[in-house]
């Protein structure tokens, strides 16, 4: 099975749960988590049940394109149900089955794997999913984020999109996966894995990106101050970027590196407090009401 | 037999948690069983990672009956003088529904009263069954707890079926939004649907048909057979990981253990290595072919599966350890590419250790290896160790933290000091440094090794010290129950290293050097740290309660540790010679007489503060005895204490026992004349020192005996 079709089937079964099928967000993440359509929506009593796939960055896990399993860029597919249904665990193992992974034909555990977001102030309980003795998806029940308590608790299933295809498709190489039947991950991805590298490890401008840290801070901040917690969010996560390519370049030190995190963090936690509020404000729009409920 | 059967049915549970869990499980039953007054025979319990489950046998029809005494109205009141009953005691009666003739009295401390003796009938056990479940399940300790969907009970994970049946009943109850029942289900991957069950007999041929093995202990036999008879395959020694066996017995609800292999080329890396990405990493035993050998073969234990896919589960797990063990090798040559072009890798990763913060506001592992070459140093010198050795020590202490910026440890953390020690061996070191190198990290739990160099000792007790010092400077000392750093464990550390390899050498110093150090440090963050003269008696003090417990843990008597540890001493090892001198004598009829001696002699002059005897005022001849005795043992034990001859001490002081017996019987101390009283005093608290320049020998069990006679 192709990774497109991996995205198609998955897409298609979470469709079907009743999830909306989302698009990536057009900033850089470092993961599916980052997007507002995670993180901000797991925020307060309202339900919500979305799927996407999201391209995540990690700058320090560039290896220049040498490395079979290490990127800089990898896909996730990302889904987020709040709150969690009870047989969400059956969900999953079903999911697997539309990607050609029968639970019968394979030794599948979920191994203790706790979550921690330190620039997000979030945290949950839950599992990496094993398959075979490959890690295929993060399993977890959020209990906070942005430091606060959740209720209800969503659940996060994150699919590594390379792991199941190297699994379903049998290569110990990532860019020898297929994307189709014409092009393989490498044909599209091997460039960005060798230039992004060198632009992460080399060539990022540290006083620029100092630079902008700051500023997207400052606008992030006057942002808040005028209840856009939309955009104000936006500015966090080129925050959060922009660090994770200065910590990737090395240019900071111990000391300041506790002290970025604690401002992203900050941010993410005004962010989230400003959400609830503006969320109450408009009466919590998406309140499960009895009326959906009688119809679940 | 009556039987009742609680299955909590969940999503998987963590491994290491499990036997906790249902060791909780049993006490709580066992508890709530004896208070609620119902009689059982027998309380088991059994889990995997999705269930929990206890069954009680013999459990009886009713709760034991009970009696208890109320207290009725005064004697005086509920009887007149001819003994007949009055109203307040027939209305007393009446309200504890007993007949007044069954009234008795009884004495208290205010005078007779009137009592009933009240008996409350034993409830059916069925009709108690649903609280005590319930109690059970929120009663449960539980390590860490979360919340799920909209329920606001919290367990370890989700519970997501809940089964109670007293023999073929339900036994109802509702735990959030669950209702208990009589369903429940089997293996998750190898069998789908609820299963209905009649009672608890029928529960256990549910789980046996439907392949989950609900007993810990069996899960381990299965493991181990199955371990054994692959092993034998491959002609592999017998040599199976207890930690991780405990593990992967709590992993699966069937387990079945397959044999994998890798090529042998890996072979090459380190055994370390090796077991670390498949045991740590990879939950894989590791086959030996012996002690220090590895097999190019490996052990996975899967959760049960039919035959016929075994192959391509075992072609899985080759190819991810493959990936795994290619990392292992990229890093390991990573590690050492400068060695190429000539350089040291370890030399060369000293400046990079500027960039690994050791401890929030407390500069970076380049300043704590700075600090450890000068504390091992200086405990070096303090032992006595000749040059070579000592830049032996140095050279290990500069290099023993550059391993923590090898791609090996960074992506392997606990490989850390091996590798150092693996990376220092390539590099040409001497093999002594690249040993004291992963010997510094020693021990690592209770029951590891010592160090077995001098010089990984004293690096050992440096870092040890210096994590200590560290978090008592900054106010991270630990407080009760909570000890995050280990700290007490890292004391108890340096104690059994210092006794085990004889190390004579006095703590203070090094504590006060360590914590000038620590503040003297550019990179400290002086605003949130605790710097005063006091810190350093705190630390000593830290490090000599973990010396107390251990002590008393080794069986010697807490007098004895009292009296050494009166002398405020600061040299672990010679704390151990002084409470083993007196070991030696404790039951010695001499040492109650040095013991006798020395009580009377303190108690009589404690009070005096001179000690300048002067020979012209001895008058009687038993006093000019006792002086001249005084000043040879004086002279002879100031010798054996600068040698810690202390047994040799004792034997000398019983010298002192009969011109000091004589000297009592004969010569009143407290006399008129002041100058002959206060020279008397003196010579006796001279004396009394002496006697107790080992220990304080008031704080001596038999001398609290003596003093009250």
């Amino acid at each position: 099975m192709f990774i497109q079709d991996i995205i198609f089937n998955l897409e298609r079964y979470w469709g079907k749960q009743g999830c909306a099928i989302l698009t990536p967000y057009d900033t850089e993440v470092g993961a599916g988590t980052m997007n507002p359509a995670t993180f901000l929506r797991v925020l307060g009593p309202e339900y919500w049940k979305v799927a996407y796939v999201e391209p995540s960055r990690r700058p320090a896990d560039g290896r220049y394109g040498d490395n079979p399993n290490r990127v800089q860029q990898h896909y996730q597919f990302q889904v987020i149900i709040k709150p969690s249904p009870e047989n969400v665990q059956e969900m999953y193992l079903r999911s697997l089955e539309k990607i050609g992974i029968y639970r019968r034909e394979h030794d599948i555990r979920f191994m203790e794997g706790d979550w921690e977001a330190p620039t997000l102030g979030a945290w949950g309980l839950g599992w990496e999913v094993v398959l075979d003795g490959l890690e295929i998806t993060q399993f977890t029940y959020f209990q906070q984020a942005g430091g606060i308590d959740l209720n209800p608790i969503p659940v996060e299933i994150t699919y590594g999109l390379e792991r199941l295809a190297m699994v379903v498709q049998k290569k110990d190489n990532i860019y020898e996966l297929f994307w189709n039947k014409g092009i393989t991950y490498g044909e599209i991805q091997h460039q960005n894995e060798v230039q992004q590298s060198k632009y992460n490890f080399e060539e990022a401008d540290i006083s620029m990106l100092f630079t902008l840290f700051d500023m997207f801070e400052k606008e992030a901040q006057q942002l808040i101050l005028k209840k856009l917690t939309i955009p104000a969010y936006d500015y966090t996560l080129k925050c959060s970027h922009v660090f994770n390519l200065l910590d990737a370049r090395g240019a900071i030190s111990v000391t300041e590196r506790t002290g970025h995190i604690g401002r992203v963090r900050e941010l993410a936690k005004r962010c989230a407090e400003l959400y609830i509020q503006l969320r109450e404000e408009l009466g919590f729009p998406l309140m499960i009401t009895s009326k959906d409920k009688n119809n679940e | 037999m009556n039987k009742l059967l609680l299955e909590i049915g969940t999503e998987e549970i963590p491994a290491a948690y499990i036997d906790h869990i249902l060791e909780s499980l049993k006490k709580n039953a066992h508890d709530m069983l004896k208070e609620q007054r119902i009689g059982y025979n027998n309380i088991s319990t059994f889990g995997t990672p999705r269930r929990l489950i206890l069954l009680i046998e013999g459990i009886l029809e009713r709760q034991q009956d009970v009696s208890h005494k109320v207290k009725g109205p005064s004697a005086a009141v509920a009887f007149d003088k001819e003994g007949v009953i009055q109203k307040a005691a027939l209305k007393f009666a009446e309200a504890n529904q007993v007949r007044p003739e069954k009234l008795i009295i009884e004495k208290t401390d205010k005078g007779d009263y009137v009592f009933a003796l009240k008996k409350i009938k034993g409830e059916k056990t069925e009709l108690l069954l649903s609280e005590i479940c319930l109690n059970l399940i929120t009663g449960l300790s539980l390590p860490k707890s979360m919340k799920w969907g909209t329920t606001p009970m919290r367990f370890i994970r989700p519970i997501r079926w809940l089964l109670a049946l007293y023999n073929d009943r339900i036994i109802s109850f509702n735990w959030g939004s669950l209702t208990s029942d009589r369903v429940t289900y089997g293996h998750c991957l190898l069998t789908t649907g609820p299963l209905k069950i009649k009672n608890a007999d029928d529960y256990f041929m549910a789980m046996i048909k439907n392949h989950v093995v609900i007993d810990p202990e069996l899960r381990k036999e299965m493991i181990k057979n199955q371990i054994t008879k692959k092993i034998e395959k491959v002609k592999g020694q017998e040599c199976i990981e207890q930690t991780l066996l405990e593990e992967v017995k709590n992993l699966t609800e069937y387990p079945k253990v397959l044999l994998g292999s890798f090529d042998k080329t890996y072979l090459y890396l380190p055994v370390e290595v090796l077991t670390a990405v498949m045991v740590k990493h990879q939950k894989y035993f590791p086959v030996y072919e012996n002690k220090n050998l590895l097999l190019p073969f490996f052990l996975v234990v899967i959760n049960g599966n039919e035959e016929q896919y075994a192959k391509s589960i075992v072609h899985g797990n080759e190819r991810v350890l493959k990936a795994r063990l290619e990392d292992a090798k990229f890093f390991y040559q990573e590690d050492q590419k400068l060695t190429k072009s000539g350089l040291k890798p370890l030399d060369n990763n000293i400046e990079k250790l500027n960039n690994v913060i050791f401890q929030e506001g407390l500069g970076t592992v380049f300043d704590k290896v700075s600090r450890l070459i000068v504390l091992s140093q200086d405990i070096g010198v303090e032992l006595g160790l000749d040059s070579e050795t000592l830049k032996i020590l140095k050279r290990a202490a500069r290099l023993c933290k550059s391993d923590l910026v090898t791609e090996m440890v960074k992506e392997f953390p606990e490989l850390q000091g091996i590798m150092g020690r693996e990376y220092a061996l390539l590099q040409g070191e001497a093999p002594q440094v690249a040993l004291s190198i992963s010997e510094q990290y020693l021990p690592r739990f209770s029951g590891d090794n010592f160090p077995t160099t001098i010089t990984g000792s004293i690096l050992s007790i440096s870092d040890k010290l210096d994590n200590i010092v560290s978090c008592f400077i900054n106010g991270m000392a630990p407080d009760g129950s909570q000890d995050p750093y280990a700290l007490r464990r890292q004391a108890l550390g340096i104690i059994n290293i210092v006794l085990f390899n004889k190390l004579n050498f006095s703590i203070n110093k090094i504590i006060n050097l360590n914590t000038s150090l620590l503040t003297e440090s550019k990179n400290m963050k002086k605003e949130n740290c605790l710097i005063d003269s006091a810190i350093n008696l705190l630390i000593k003090d830290f490090i000599f309660q973990r010396f107390r417990h251990l002590l008393l843990e080794k069986k010697y008597k807490y007098d004895m540790i009292d009296a050494v540890f009166a002398k405020r001493p600061d040299n672990i090892l010679d704390v151990l010679t002084r409470i083993e001198a007196l070991q030696k004598i404790y039951d010695t009829s001499e040492f109650a007489h040095t013991i006798t001696a020395a009580a009377r002699a303190y108690n009589l002059s404690k009070n005096s503060t001179e000690l300048k005897i002067h020979r012209a005022l001895l008058q009687e001849k038993e006093e000019v005895e006792l002086y001249n005795t005084y000043l040879e043992l004086n002279e002879a034990i100031e010798k054996l204490l600068s040698e810690q001859r202390y047994s040799d001490v004792f034997t000398s002081l019983e010298i002192m026992n009969k011109p000091i017996d004589l000297f009592f019987n004969k010569v009143l101390v407290m006399v008129e004349d002041d100058k002959i009283r206060k020279n008397r005093l003196a010579l006796l608290k001279s004396i009394a020192n002496l006697y107790f320049s080992v220990a304080d020998l008031t704080k001596i069990a038999l001398a609290k005996v003596n003093n009250t006679n």
